[in-house]
């Protein structure tokens, strides 16, 4: 399994996920993933989110995950991009793309990695509140 | 080879291996009667154990490999990489981990670590030889064939540079003293030096997110007694900063890149990180 992880300050490089990877030819499903700032954080008004990752443990995290998800499901490739910094309300902070064979593993792959992400990658953000 | 000042000489006897494999098989037997177990040996040095272990075993079983070895470009865990990963499933099994030597217990505790993630129903370990001297990592085997001095030991799968694995007993290789700091475990060497104990021990903590502005630091060093737990630790902490009691029951504590629980005894140097929990996408 093809693995890349990048952690780096916003913004997220648009050239990675627009220009289509070369995916292999006995691969049928590429599934894209983006994660969006939301305009509200609990309840309030919100102008961007500031993200904070302990970084050498966010990769090394990341690592334990994409191990597993090597040993579970048969996955050609996994990239992630998350950003850190600001990041204004409806841009990206992460971006996800698994290749796969068939799409029903790339699925419950990306799903497993950003549940197991949101428990245990050291990423942190905090709110930004609108200033009117 | 190399052509090197060298010569081995029987440290432990193709008949000893033989006789306390059988006890280590007894053993297991008795503490997985009527269970079934999936053994995993970490290659390559286990293979020659692990298959006259086995042997010895009445209780039903699997075998599985995992290959690790130390950092390559582009992958990032530590400084470890996997060359085999698992096949067999480990949840809900009764995992035993078999390494050959336990030294600085690096390869064995990233092992470890990455079973306990498929949760298994127990997870134990057992090693040929346990060498005790270059610990850097907390590890305990359940069963343990033989404790060996700080010498650097050949034969019966064990190799020097490759070669040796085939020598049905363990021996001491002698080779000349300046390719003495090569590490038996295969990843990094540790002069001896740095082990002797001290009264203290040294460790740095690091806070995170929201934690950075309760205490206004982002990083302060404490000194502890040598034994000294993440809980001790702890205590230490919070007399010195209340606001943080407050958030104990969700904080995430971790050393160097793995989480940790508060019983892990502490070393020195470690890098402890505190944290409220995580939240990225």
């Amino acid at each position: 399994m093809k693995r890349t992880v990048k952690i780096y300050p916003y913004p997220l490089e648009r050239s990675a996920f627009e220009k289509a990877t070369s995916i292999a030819t006995h691969c049928g499903s590429s599934i894209d993933f983006k994660g969006h700032v939301r305009n509200k954080e609990a309840g309030s008004q919100i102008e961007g989110i500031h993200y904070q990752a302990f970084e050498e443990m966010a990769q090394f995290q990341f690592s334990l995950i994409l191990d597993k998800i090597e040993s579970t499901w048969p996955i050609d490739e996994v990239i992630v991009h998350h950003v850190v910094g600001k990041v204004p309300v409806g841009e990206a902070s992460i971006w996800v793309r698994i290749i796969s064979g068939h799409r029903a593993e790339g699925f419950e792959a990306i799903q497993y990695l950003l549940s197991q992400m949101k428990l245990k990658v050291p990423i942190w953000k905090s709110p930004i509140e609108c200033q009117r | 080879m190399q052509s090197l000042n060298e010569n081995i000489s029987t440290l432990i006897s193709a008949e000893e291996i033989s006789h306390r494999i059988l006890q280590l098989a007894q053993e297991i037997d008795k503490d997985f009667e009527g269970k079934n177990i999936v053994i995993v040996g970490i290659l390559n040095g286990t293979i020659l154990f692990l298959a006259d272990l086995i042997r010895r075993i009445r209780t039903p079983l699997k075998i599985d490999f995992v290959g690790v070895s130390s950092y390559r470009e582009n992958t990032v865990s530590g400084n470890l990489v996997w060359t085999k990963q698992l096949t067999e499933s480990t949840k809900n099994q009764h995992v035993i981990v078999v390494e050959d030597i336990l030294e600085t217990g690096q390869t064995l505790h990233y092992v470890l670590n990455h079973i306990r993630e498929s949760a298994p129903k127990t997870l134990k370990t057992c090693v040929l030889l346990d060498k005790k001297v270059n610990r850097d990592y907390t590890i305990h085997p359940d069963y343990t064939g033989f404790e060996i001095e700080d010498t650097f030991v050949v034969g019966y799968g064990l190799d020097y540079d490759g070669s040796y694995r085939n020598l049905p007993y363990i021996g001491v290789l002698n080779i000349s003293s300046d390719l003495k700091e090569i590490d038996q475990g295969g990843i990094s060497a540790s002069p001896i030096e740095s082990k002797v104990p001290s009264e203290n021990i040294k460790v740095v903590v690091k806070y995170w997110s929201f934690y950075q502005s309760l205490t206004g630091k982002s990083s302060e060093e404490y000194a502890l007694p040598v034994g000294a737990t993440i809980e001790d630790l702890m205590g230490q902490l919070v007399s010195q900063w209340a606001a943080l009691e407050d958030h104990r029951s969700s904080m995430l504590i971790a050393i160097g890149n793995n989480y940790c629980r508060s019983s892990q005894k502490l070393n020195d140097m470690d890098q402890v990180s505190l944290f409220p929990p995580v939240q990225g996408g």
